[in-house]
């Protein structure tokens, strides 16, 4: 699996800098930090799509099927190189708010845990795309992407103008903060497993020729 | 799985609107076999099939003595090397990130006898894949596939697209694996003077049918070409007569030699000969 991983950074090479690079570079201007992080978080979820649309025009999967890899192996190298990318990019951020910060143990905190929250979120988004993509390939795996995000920007910014952001949000601030990370947690575990084992599924009927 | 390096019995596979088979090969240990056909004749589903990539409908497939069904399969493609009709590496991809990549995949993966390929290929280790001309890529297919001491060659087209020089090389590869203990190679191709110079058995897949499957030099003593008059043409036996064509001239015909009469001039057909009267024969 660590070669089918080595393979997905091979694919996206040198440019990964230079996009690392332009977000640290917003994260520094000023009123645009929180773009530079949420750029990076944009990256984390659209390469792993740019991968699987390199492998889709030269066929790598067929050539996969020949060999001894497994398809639950090459799926997981997927989700993997995919939640990979996720942390890198929360890690930069956290590192550039950190750095931005004027210091403060809570602050640290509270960063770190609006970013574990971001990561789950964008894991999440990963595992609600990823299955399409095995089924219905990377084109249309980015077409969903996006109606996911805007699904889910939708639901926040609407609710919030309906209901205010109290409404909306405030139930966060007043549930008990364990049992509201544990039940966070569950829904983020079950939501990538069962979005794996589709996955493999939807792999292999795709390997065995069900959607040609 | 006596001295059978692959085994077919029955094999059958549908798809929307093709079927393929029933299928019965055989490949010794030590030989080549020439899988030719026309296009979409059933060639490249085969060694898909053979390979569990796609499931077959029915029929058994034999493998290095293991069914290709069973869960023993994936560890037995570690023996198998495989080069597709398109390399199917990435192309931002150099041959050193690919030997990377492939030493991961394989067990038995041998980076020095990879090395050793692309030194022989005279492949550069740094240029991107997108860069390489059609016959590089080939070659550094067939180097991926020779660099993880395989025992089965499947080779779908690997000489198609490629200039005489470079087939010819590469066909020499082919064979001195083929003589080594236990080897194998299929090879399917379009072009039937490749497989006539090394196959030891040939198969001739016509429209998703086995049209032929027989040792290659007995196919060459069986078959011949006759060159004669209309008139001598029709006091040939039918039973002799595999397919003729009519011109102004006279007439000629793919024969069968031991059912001619000895005053008629048959003339040794190619394996290309063969091929294109068998298919006509069909068509008529």
């Amino acid at each position: 699996m660590a070669a089918l991983m080595r393979k997905e950074f091979y694919l996206i090479g040198k440019q990964i800098w230079s996009l690392i690079a332009v977000a640290l570079l917003l994260s520094f201007i000023p009123q645009l930090e929180s773009l530079g992080s949420s750029y990076l978080m944009v990256l984390a979820i659209t390469l792993p799509m740019t991968t699987m649309a390199y492998d889709e025009r030269c066929h790598w999967d067929t050539y996969l099927a020949m060999t001894p890899c497994r398809p639950e192996k090459i799926v997981c190298s997927k989700y993997l190189f995919a939640a990979g990318l996720t942390v890198a990019a929360m890690g930069i951020g956290l590192l550039t708010s950190f750095i931005q910060a004027a210091s403060a143990h809570s602050i640290l905190i509270e960063m770190l845990a609006e970013k574990i929250g971001v990561l789950m979120t964008v894991v999440t988004v990963n595992a609600i795309t990823l299955p399409t993509v095995f089924r219905f390939g990377a084109e249309k795996g980015r077409l969903t992407m996006m109606a996911v995000m805007l699904a889910i920007f939708a639901v926040i910014v609407g609710g919030a103008k309906l209901i205010g952001e109290e409404g909306m949000f405030g139930w966060i601030d007043a549930a008990p903060p364990v049992p509201l990370w544990i039940a966070g947690i569950a829904v983020f575990a079950a939501v990538n497993i069962a979005s794996f084992f589709l996955s493999v599924r939807l792999y292999r009927k795709r390997q065995a020729g069900a959607y040609d | 799985m006596d001295n059978n390096v692959v085994e077919i019995k029955g094999l059958r596979k549908h798809y929307g609107g093709f079927e393929l088979g029933s299928l019965d090969l055989e490949l010794p240990a030590g030989c080549v076999l020439g899988l030719v056909g026309e296009n979409g004749a059933g060639k490249s589903t085969t060694i898909r099939l053979i390979m569990d990539a796609v499931s077959r409908d029915a029929g058994q497939i034999t493998v290095l003595g293991v069914d290709n069904q069973s869960p023993e399969f994936p560890a037995i493609k570690e023996d198998i090397g495989v080069v597709l009709d398109e390399t199917c590496v990435p192309e931002v991809i150099t041959a050193r990130q690919l030997g990377k990549v492939m030493a991961g995949i394989y067990k038995n993966w041998d980076q020095a006898v990879y090395e050793g390929w692309l030194d022989k290929f005279q492949l550069p280790r740094n240029k991107k894949f997108k860069d390489y001309s059609r016959g590089m890529t080939m070659k550094l297919g067939i180097a991926a596939a020779l660099s993880h001491h395989a025992k089965l060659l499947l080779l779908d087209e690997a000489t198609s697209g490629l200039d005489p020089m470079v087939r010819d090389e590469l066909l020499d590869v082919f064979a001195d694996f083929a003589v080594e203990d236990g080897h194998a190679v299929l090879l399917s191709s379009h072009i039937v003077s490749d497989l006539e110079k090394i196959c030891d058995y040939i198969a001739f897949l016509h429209k998703g049918k086995l049209a032929l499957y027989e040792e290659k030099d007995a196919l060459l003593d069986r078959y011949g070409i006759l060159k004669c008059t209309k008139e001598q043409a029709r006091n040939i036996p039918s039973e002799a007569v595999h397919s003729m064509r009519l011109g102004a001239y006279g007439a000629e015909a793919l024969v069968e030699r031991d059912c001619m009469p000895g005053d008629l001039l048959v003339e040794r057909a190619t394996l290309e000969d063969i091929i294109l009267y068998l298919s006509k024969e069909d068509g008529q």
